[in-house]
C-alpha cells in the first residue's frame, strides 16, 4: 500500500469528535436516579443506635485506624440478652452465670443453670453449645468456651440453689412419662417441681437417661455424674417404671393418668442403603454403642470403618479404637468443614488414631471369601444447594476397595414409634404443635421422637415447652420459671479489662488412657484458667455506653466495622452523594458527616436502613475458623 | 456609532476633526471589540470543547454560564502579581506588552466592511506580517526572562518555530496578493466575488495550518505543551500580567481568524446581512474549526513540527505560488472551477506523493 | 565557530502535571534531548507495608486499596487470596465468580485511564480521556452499587466478598457489556490510525523482548514487547482456567504497542465477564472469618494478573493475629526498572508518552 498515511487517520477522527457535538452531553447521575439505581451498602454517613449497641467492641477492634472510642459506666439498665443466651435452645443465661464465675461463685453460677435445666452436670459434658457458635467472641477470634466454664461451675458447685427452692404443693393429677431421656426427665422434672404433679416415668431400659445414658459413652460422660442430675429428680419422687415397655399411650390415658408425655427418642439406627448392608458385620452406630455403654462385653475386629460425620460417628469411632480397634476410619461424603460433629470432638477424634477419608461414600459391601469389603466411591463437591451446603457428586469410575472386619454405619436415627400409639406423624416423626401437643388430646411429645435427632439441649427446650403445656392443660399456670440466683450484677471494671489472648486449651488425660479406657478423656479446668476464660468474655449487652465517638477526621468509612457489628447498632447510610449535592445538606467538614448525624440521622435515614441494610448477609452462624 | 463605522472613510473625513474623530472611533471599537469578543470567545471554547468532550462545559456562572469569563477576569486580576527573585525584571515587566500590542495592531487594517477600516494602507499585508512577528518576540522575552527552565525550553521552541511557520504563511499569502494584484487587505476582499478558498484550496489549507502554528494551538501548541513544560513561557506569569498573555493568546487566534476570513472567505462580502455581521460570523466559523482542531489531535513533536514547516509546507507553498504565478500569466481568463480544481488537485497529489514518506515515531540520538 | 554548550539539568517532578503522581526525573538534557536520568521516588512514601504489621490481617485490608487506587479490586483480591492461601479459607463459588467479574471489571478501568492519559501525556485535550471517563464512570456506578464507595471499593474478604449483588447489578452489567464494544471501536476511529498518534508514539521507546525479559517487566508493557506471559494464562489463579480468553502481544515493544495491548485486553476483559455473567452460579457470597482470626505460623506468596503486572503479596505469619511481614511485589515499580533505557536518547516530549506507556501509579510504586 504506497499511500496509506495520507491524513485519512486524522480525518477520521475528526469525524468522531464532530459527530460528538451533536449528542447529548453526559453528566452523572445526581443525584436522583442515582438514588433509584441502587442502595448504597456503604457510604460516608455513619449512624449509631445506643439502644442497639451492646459495648461489645468489635467495632473497636476491627477499625484499621483505631478512630472508634467506646467507654461504658456501669450496668446497662435495660436488659439486653446477649446471643449465648439468645441462641440457647432453653436460653440458658450463659453471659449471667460466666459473670458470676468471674466473681469466683460457681455455686451461683450452677444455680443460674438450674433456672432453665435440670441437668447441668449432663450439658456441662455434652452439650453441643450452640451459645459458643453465637457467642461475639467467636466473631472476633474464638468463642468463649462456654460448655467448659458450665463444666468447671458443676465440678465446683456447692448446691446453693437446693436452699432456694421448694417443690409446688401437690396437685393431686397423674402424668406418665414414656421414655426417660432428657426430654423425658426434664418434663418430669418440672411438672413434679414447679406443677405438684405426680409423675410416673416408664422406660424399658433398665435404667433412666435414655439416649444420654446408652448413646454417650463412658469417656465424655461418666455415668455417676449422669446419675447426680437423676438424683435430683428422683428426690422429687417421681416414680421410674424401669424395663416396662409402654405398647401405647391412650392405654395409660385409659388407667387413670391426666397426661401422656412421649419422648421415646429416636434410637434406630438409618441403613445405608447400599447392596449388602445387611451382612451381620454392618452394624448400626446406635445399635453398637448401646451394648457398649450398657456395660456389656462387645467384641469389635482390628479394622473399622465408620460411616457418617456426625456426633454419633466420632462417637462410635472412638468407642471402637477403646475397645481395641486398630485401625478405625471414617468415610464421610462431604469435606471435613461440612461435618456436622463438633470440631473438637473431630480433633479428639483424629487425636485417637481415627482416619478421615473424606470426599468417599461406600457404594457396595460384599464378603470376599470370609472378608468384609467395602467398596467406595470417591466425590467431589459441586454447585450448592438449597441450603448452601455443596453438594457432593460422584466421581465416575473413582472407586476403590477398603478391606473391613466391621462396619459402623452411623448415617443418622430415626424414632421407632409403635403402631398402637396410632399418632400423626410427619418426616417419621410424631407431629407436634408449636405446644408440643400431638394430635391426641392429652398426649404431648417432644424430644428426638418429635424433631428427629437433635441434640441434649433442644430436647430438654422442647421438653420445656411441654411441661408448660401440660400443666396448663392439667389446669395449672403453666409458669416453670424459677429464679434461683441474684440478679446480675454489675460487672466489675469496663470493657477496657476484657483480656485479648487466645481461648485456653482443654485438658486432657493421657493418649494411651485415652486409647485403652473408657475414663474421662477430658479434664476440668483450673480456678486460674476458667478465670482468664472468663475474662475474654466481651460481656455484650451488659454495660451501658457512656460514650461512643467515632473520630470521623480518621475515618475512612471502610465499612468493616458495621460489618463486625452483630447487633446492627452500626449503619451506613449513601449520604455523602447528596450531601455533596444538595446545598442545604452540604457538608463542608468531614466530621461532620459523622459526628453530627451520629445521635440523630436525618429524615430519610432509618427507612432506608431498615429496608436494606441490617438484611446483609454477614457474618452469620456456622463454623467459625479460628 | 455602528452607523459611524460604515461609513466609508472618504465621508468620514469630511467631518469636522474627521481625521481624528475616524481614529478614535475605530481605536476605541476595535479594542472594545476585541477585549469583549475574547471573553465570548472564550467561553465559546469551553463550550464548544465541552460538547465535543460530551461534557456541558461551563454552565453555572450566568445563563449558559456566560458570566463564566467575567468570573475568571474577576478573579485573576485579584490575584498576587509575583515576580520571581532572581528574574530579569524590566524584561520580565515588558514581555506581556510587547506580546499584546501587535496582535491589537493586525487589525487595524482589517476591513469590517468596504472601506471601513482604521487605515487603509496599500501595504496592508505586508503590515501584518511584519507586525505579526513582533508577538513572539514578547513570548520570547517572557520565557527568558523568567528565570525558569520550562520558559526558557519553551521560549526556544517558539523562536524555532514562529520563524519556520513564517516561510509558508507568508508565501500562501502571496498566492492570494497574485490573484488580487494588490496588497491592500480591503481591495482583497472586494476582488473576492468567489472566495479565495476555492481558488485557492492549497493555499488555504497552508494558511490555516500555519497560522495554527503562528498562534500555537493544536498541535503545534508546543511552547505551553502542558504535558511537557507544564505551562511553557508563561509559568512564572500570575495575576494581570498572566491574563495579559492569556488574552495575546485568545487576541491573536481571533486575529488570524480573521484574516483568514478575510482573505479566504470572501472577509466581509455576503448578501443578505450586513458586511459586519458576515466578518463575524465567518471568524466565528474559522475559530470553531481552530477548536475542533484542538479536541481532536494530538501534540506533534518539535523536530516533525519543523519538519512538517521545511518539508512539507515550504515546498508546498511554493508549488502553489508558482502554479497560481502561471496561471495568471498564461491563463488569465481561466474560469474559477478549473484554476480552483488545479489548485486543489495539486494539493492532492502532493499530500499522496508526501504520504510516501510518511514514518511514524523518530529515531534516538546518540548519547 | 564552535560553539559552547552545556547539558541542561530539568526537574520533571515530583509536582509536574506528567508525572502520574509525584514521580520525580531529574533529566540532563542537551536541547531537547535527554541525555541521562535519573528516577526519584518515595514522595508518596506512606510505609504500607510496616503498617500492616501493626494491623490485624483484616484491618490491613482497606489499606491495600490504597497502594494503586485506581486497582482496588485487584489489590484486594490479591491480597485476600495470599491470606486465603495461608490459612486454608475456603472460597465460595458464587464468590470466586463475583471477584473474576470484579477484577475484570477494574482491568477495564484501569487500562481505560492509561489509555486516556497516555493521549493526555501526548497533548489531545482530554476528549479521549473524557470518553473513556464516561465508560470508566459506568463500571464505578457498578462497583458503587456492590460496595458502596466508587474509588477504594474494599469489597473483598477472607473467604468470599463483602455484600452479594444487588438484584439490579447484573441487567446494568448486561447493557455495560452491550455498549462498551462499540466505545472500544470509537476509541479505535478516532486514534488508533492518527497520523500524528502514529508519528508520535511508533518506533518510540522500543522495550525489546530481552531488555523487558531482563527487567522483570510484566503486565502490559511486558506482552507489548512480544512475551506471552498472563498469570491468568500461565498459573491460573481463581478460576480463570474455565475462561475462554486470549493474550494479546505486540511486536516491537514500542509506545504504540502497549497502546495496542492495553485496547486489545478490553476486549479480552469483556469476554471474561461475558463467560463469567453467564456462569455465575447461586449460593452465598463469604465463609465468615473471625476478625482475628490467626493462621498457621508460614509464609505464602501470591500473584495475580494485576492490571499493570504481577501483583504478588508475599505475607508471613507468626501465627498471631498479625502478620509478621507483607511484602507488596508492585508491578508497577517492578516495570519502571526499565525506564532510564527507554528514555535516554529521546527528546522531552518522548519521555512524556513513554513514561506515560509504561502506566504506573505512584501509590503503588512507593506504597
Amino acid at each position: 500500500m504506497p499511500f496509506k498515511r495520507y491524513g485519512n487517520g486524522i480525518a477520521r477522527g475528526m469525524a468522531i469528535t464532530l459527530s460528538h457535538v451533536v449528542k447529548k452531553p453526559v453528566t452523572t447521575q445526581y443525584p436522583d436516579e442515582r438514588l433509584s439505581t441502587s442502595k448504597r451498602i456503604r457510604g460516608t454517613e455513619l449512624g449509631w443506635s445506643a439502644h442497639e449497641c451492646s459495648a461489645c467492641l468489635l467495632c473497636q477492634d476491627s477499625c484499621p485506624h483505631g478512630c472508634i472510642e467506646i467507654k461504658t459506666s456501669g450496668c446497662r439498665s435495660e436488659t439486653m440478652p446477649a446471643p449465648c443466651s439468645s441462641k440457647c435452645p432453653a436460653n440458658v443465661d450463659a453471659a449471667r452465670y460466666i459473670n458470676l464465675l468471674s466473681q469466683g461463685k460457681p455455686g451461683e453460677a450452677v444455680a443460674v443453670i438450674r433456672e432453665r435445666i435440670p441437668f447441668p452436670v449432663v450439658c456441662a459434658y455434652v452439650c453441643a453449645h450452640p451459645c459458643e457458635a453465637a457467642c461475639t467472641r467467636g466473631h472476633l477470634d474464638e468463642p468463649i468456651a462456654i460448655r467448659m466454664l458450665k463444666r468447671y461451675a458443676v465440678d465446683n458447685d456447692n448446691g446453693v440453689w437446693k436452699s432456694r427452692t421448694a417443690p409446688a404443693p401437690p396437685s393431686g393429677k397423674k402424668v406418665a412419662v414414656i421414655g426417660s431421656g432428657p426430654a423425658g426427665l426434664t418434663a418430669a422434672y418440672y411438672l413434679a417441681k414447679k406443677g405438684g404433679h405426680s409423675i410416673t416415668v416408664f422406660d424399658d431400659l433398665p435404667q433412666p437417661g435414655g439416649m444420654v445414658r446408652v448413646g454417650i459413652p463412658d469417656y465424655r460422660l461418666p455415668k455417676h455424674l449422669l446419675d447426680r442430675d437423676i438424683d435430683e429428680i428422683k428426690a422429687l419422687g417421681v416414680v421410674f417404671k424401669m424395663n416396662t415397655s409402654i405398647d401405647s399411650a391412650h392405654e395409660l390415658l385409659k388407667q387413670g393418668f391426666d397426661a401422656v408425655f412421649v419422648s421415646i427418642g429416636a434410637h434406630q439406627s438409618s441403613r445405608m442403603k447400599v447392596p449388602g448392608d445387611d451382612d451381620p458385620r454392618v452394624l448400626g452406630g446406635v445399635e453398637f454403642l448401646r451394648p457398649v455403654n450398657s456395660g456389656q462385653k462387645v467384641e469389635i475386629g482390628k479394622r473399622v470403618v465408620v460411616v457418617g460425620g456426625g456426633n454419633t460417628a466420632m462417637d462410635a469411632a472412638r468407642t471402637a479404637v477403646r475397645l481395641g480397634a486398630k485401625e478405625v476410619s471414617i468415610v464421610y461424603r462431604r469435606s471435613r468443614t461440612e461435618m456436622p460433629a463438633a470440631n473438637e470432638e473431630i480433633e479428639d477424634a483424629e487425636a485417637e488414631g481415627v482416619k478421615m477419608m473424606l470426599l468417599a461414600n461406600p457404594s457396595r459391601i460384599f464378603d470376599d471369601n470370609g472378608q468384609l469389603k467395602v467398596e467406595c466411591l470417591k466425590m467431589r463437591l459441586g454447585a450448592p444447594d438449597e441450603s448452601g451446603r455443596r453438594k457432593p457428586e460422584p466421581v465416575e469410575g473413582s472407586e476403590f476397595i477398603v478391606e473391613v472386619d466391621n462396619v459402623i454405619a452411623a448415617i443418622g436415627q430415626k424414632p421407632v414409634i409403635p403402631k398402637a400409639f396410632d399418632f400423626e406423624l410427619e418426616w417419621g416423626n410424631i407431629k407436634v404443635g408449636s405446644d408440643m401437643a400431638t394430635s391426641v388430646p392429652g398426649i404431648f411429645s417432644a424430644g428426638d421422637c418429635a424433631t428427629g435427632p437433635a441434640t441434649i439441649i433442644e430436647g430438654i427446650a422442647g421438653a420445656r415447652t411441654a411441661a408448660e403445656s401440660i400443666d396448663k392443660f392439667l389446669g395449672g399456670t403453666g409458669d416453670i420459671s424459677e429464679k434461683l440466683a441474684e440478679d446480675q450484677s454489675c460487672p466489675a471494671g469496663d470493657n477496657a479489662s476484657v483480656t485479648w489472648g487466645t481461648r485456653p486449651a482443654f485438658p486432657m488425660i493421657d493418649i494411651t488412657l485415652r486409647r485403652t479406657t473408657f475414663e474421662g478423656a477430658e479434664k476440668s479446668w483450673d480456678r486460674d484458667t476458667a478465670g482468664f476464660e472468663t475474662s475474654r468474655c466481651l460481656k455484650c449487652g451488659q454495660f451501658e455506653v457512656a460514650h461512643y465517638q467515632l473520630d470521623a477526621g480518621r475515618c475512612i468509612f471502610c465499612g468493616l466495622c458495621v460489618e463486625s457489628c452483630n447487633f446492627h447498632a452500626l449503619f451506613m447510610g449513601r449520604g455523602y452523594e447528596r450531601t455533596g449535592y444538595l446545598l442545604e445538606e452540604t457538608v463542608l467538614q468531614k466530621e461532620d458527616l459523622a459526628v453530627d448525624r451520629l445521635v440523630t440521622p436525618s429524615a430519610y435515614y432509618h427507612t432506608e436502613l431498615e429496608e436494606g441494610l441490617p438484611a446483609q448477609t454477614l457474618l452469620v452462624e456456622g463454623k467459625l475458623k479460628a | 456609532m455602528v452607523e459611524l463605522l460604515l461609513l466609508p472613510a472618504s465621508i468620514r473625513s469630511e467631518l469636522p476633526f474627521g481625521y481624528w474623530l475616524h481614529l478614535l472611533i475605530f481605536g476605541l471599537g476595535i479594542i472594545t471589540l476585541l477585549l469583549t469578543s475574547v471573553i465570548i470567545f472564550i467561553w465559546l471554547e469551553r463550550r464548544l470543547v465541552g460538547r465535543f468532550q460530551l461534557r456541558h462545559g461551563p454552565n453555572r456562572a450566568g445563563p449558559f454560564g456566560l458570566l463564566q469569563s467575567v468570573a475568571d477576569v474577576i478573579k485573576i486580576l485579584t490575584k498576587e502579581d509575583i515576580i520571581p527573585s532572581r528574574a530579569d525584571k524590566l524584561v520580565f515587566w515588558m514581555a506581556p506588552v510587547i506580546a499584546f500590542t501587535p496582535v491589537v495592531l493586525m487589525l487595524g487594517v482589517v476591513p469590517v466592511a468596504d472601506g471601513a477600516l482604521l487605515a487603509d494602507l496599500n501595504i496592508g499585508i505586508l503590515f501584518v506580517v511584519a507586525i505579526s512577528s513582533v508577538t513572539s518576540l514578547g513570548v520570547f522575552m517572557a520565557g527568558w526572562s523568567s528565570y525558569n527552565k520550562y520558559s526558557l525550553l519553551s521560549a526556544m521552541r517558539t523562536v524555532a518555530q514562529l520563524v519556520s511557520y513564517e516561510m509558508p504563511l507568508i508565501l500562501s499569502m502571496v498566492g492570494v496578493v497574485i490573484l488580487t494584484g494588490s496588497l491592500s487587505l480591503n481591495e482583497m476582499v472586494k476582488a473576492q466575488s468567489i472566495p479565495f478558498i476555492l481558488l485557492q484550496p492549497a493555499g488555504f489549507f497552508i494558511f490555516f495550518t500555519a497560522s495554527l502554528a503562528e498562534i500555537n494551538r493544536t498541535p503545534f501548541d508546543l511552547l505551553e505543551a502542558d504535558s511537557e513544560l507544564v505551562a511553557g513561557y508563561n509559568i512564572e506569569y500570575s495575576g494581570m500580567k498572566f491574563a495579559t498573555f492569556y488574552l495575546t493568546e485568545y487576541c491573536e487566534a481571533i486575529v488570524l481568524s480573521t484574516l483568514t476570513a478575510t482573505l479566504f472567505l470572501g472577509g466581509w462580502q455576503g448578501p443578505w446581512l450586513p458586511p459586519m455581521i458576515w466578518l463575524l460570523l465567518k471568524i466565528g466559523l474559522v475559530f470553531c474549526v481552530i477548536v475542533w482542531i484542538r479536541a481532536t489531535l494530538p501534540r506533534l513533536r518539535i523536530d516533525q513540527v519543523m519538519n512538517f514547516a521545511w518539508k512539507f509546507l515550504l515546498p508546498l507553498a511554493i508549488l502553489n505560488l508558482l502554479l497560481t504565478s502561471l496561471s495568471v500569466i498564461f491563463w488569465p481568463t481561466a474560469p474559477a472551477w478549473a484554476s480552483g480544481l488545479i489548485n486543489l488537485s495539486m494539493l492532492a497529489v502532493f499530500i499522496l506523493v508526501y504520504s510516501k514518506f510518511f514514518k511514524p515515531g523518530g529515531k534516538t540520538v546518540a548519547v | 565557530m564552535a560553539v559552547k554548550t552545556e547539558p541542561l539539568f530539568l526537574n520533571l517532578g515530583p509536582v509536574h502535571p506528567s508525572t502520574h503522581g509525584v514521580f520525580r526525573m531529574r533529566a540532563l538534557v542537551d536541547g531537547e534531548v535527554i541525555t541521562d536520568i535519573e528516577p526519584v521516588f518515595g514522595y508518596l512514601h506512606r510505609g504500607i507495608e510496616k503498617l500492616a504489621e501493626s494491623k490485624s490481617y483484616r484491618q490491613f485490608l482497606p489499606l491495600t486499596d490504597r497502594l494503586d487506587y485506581v486497582s482496588s479490586m485487584n489489590n484486594n483480591m490479591a491480597y485476600v487470596m495470599a491470606v486465603e492461601k495461608l490459612a486454608g479459607i475456603e472460597v465460595p463459588q458464587r464468590a470466586e465468580y463475583i471477584r473474576v467479574i470484579m477484577a475484570e471489571l477494574q482491568r477495564i478501568i484501569a487500562h481505560l485511564l492509561a489509555i486516556g492519559s497516555f493521549f493526555n501525556d501526548m497533548g489531545t485535550f482530554f476528549t479521549p480521556f473524557f470518553y473513556m471517563f464516561i465508560q470508566k464512570e459506568k463500571i464505578t456506578d457498578l462497583f458503587e452499587m456492590v460496595c458502596g464507595q466508587r474509588l477504594l471499593y474494599n469489597y473483598m474478604r477472607f473467604g468470599g466478598v463483602s455484600h452479594d449483588l444487588p438484584p439490579e447489578f447484573i441487567p446494568a452489567l448486561t447493557r455495560f457489556l452491550d455498549e462498551m464494544p462499540a466505545e472500544i471501536k470509537k476509541y479505535e476511529r478516532l486514534l488508533a490510525e492518527n497520523e500524528i498518534v502514529l508519528a508520535r508514539s511508533k518506533n518510540v521507546g522500543v522495550l525489546t523482548r530481552e531488555m523487558a525479559v531482563n527487567a522483570s517487566a510484566a503486565g502490559p508493557v511486558l506482552r507489548a514487547s512480544g512475551v506471552d506471559w498472563d498469570i491468568r494464562k500461565v498459573d491460573p489463579y481463581s478460576i480463570y482456567d474455565r475462561f475462554d480468553f486470549d493474550v494479546p502481544t505486540g511486536a516491537n515493544g514500542d509506545c504504540y504497542d502497549r497502546y495496542r495491548v492495553r485496547v486489545e485486553e478490553l476486549t479480552q476483559s469483556l469476554n471474561i465477564i461475558r463467560q463469567a455473567v453467564n456462569g455465575l452460579p447461586k449460593g452465598k457470597v463469604l465463609n465468615p472469618v473471625p476478625l482475628r482470626f490467626r493462621p498457621p505460623a508460614g509464609e505464602v506468596y501470591s500473584h495475580i494478573e494485576g492490571n499493570k503486572g504481577e501483583l504478588g503479596f508475599h505475607v508471613i505469619s507468626d501465627g498471631s493475629d498479625k502478620p509478621y511481614r507483607i511484602h507488596v511485589r508492585a508491578p508497577s515499580f517492578i516495570n519502571l526498572t526499565a525506564l532510564k533505557n527507554m528514555l535516554i536518547g529521546w527528546k522531552l516530549a518522548d519521555a512524556i508518552i513513554i513514561f506515560g506507556s509504561i502506566d504506573i501509579c505512584l501509590g503503588e510504586v512507593d506504597r
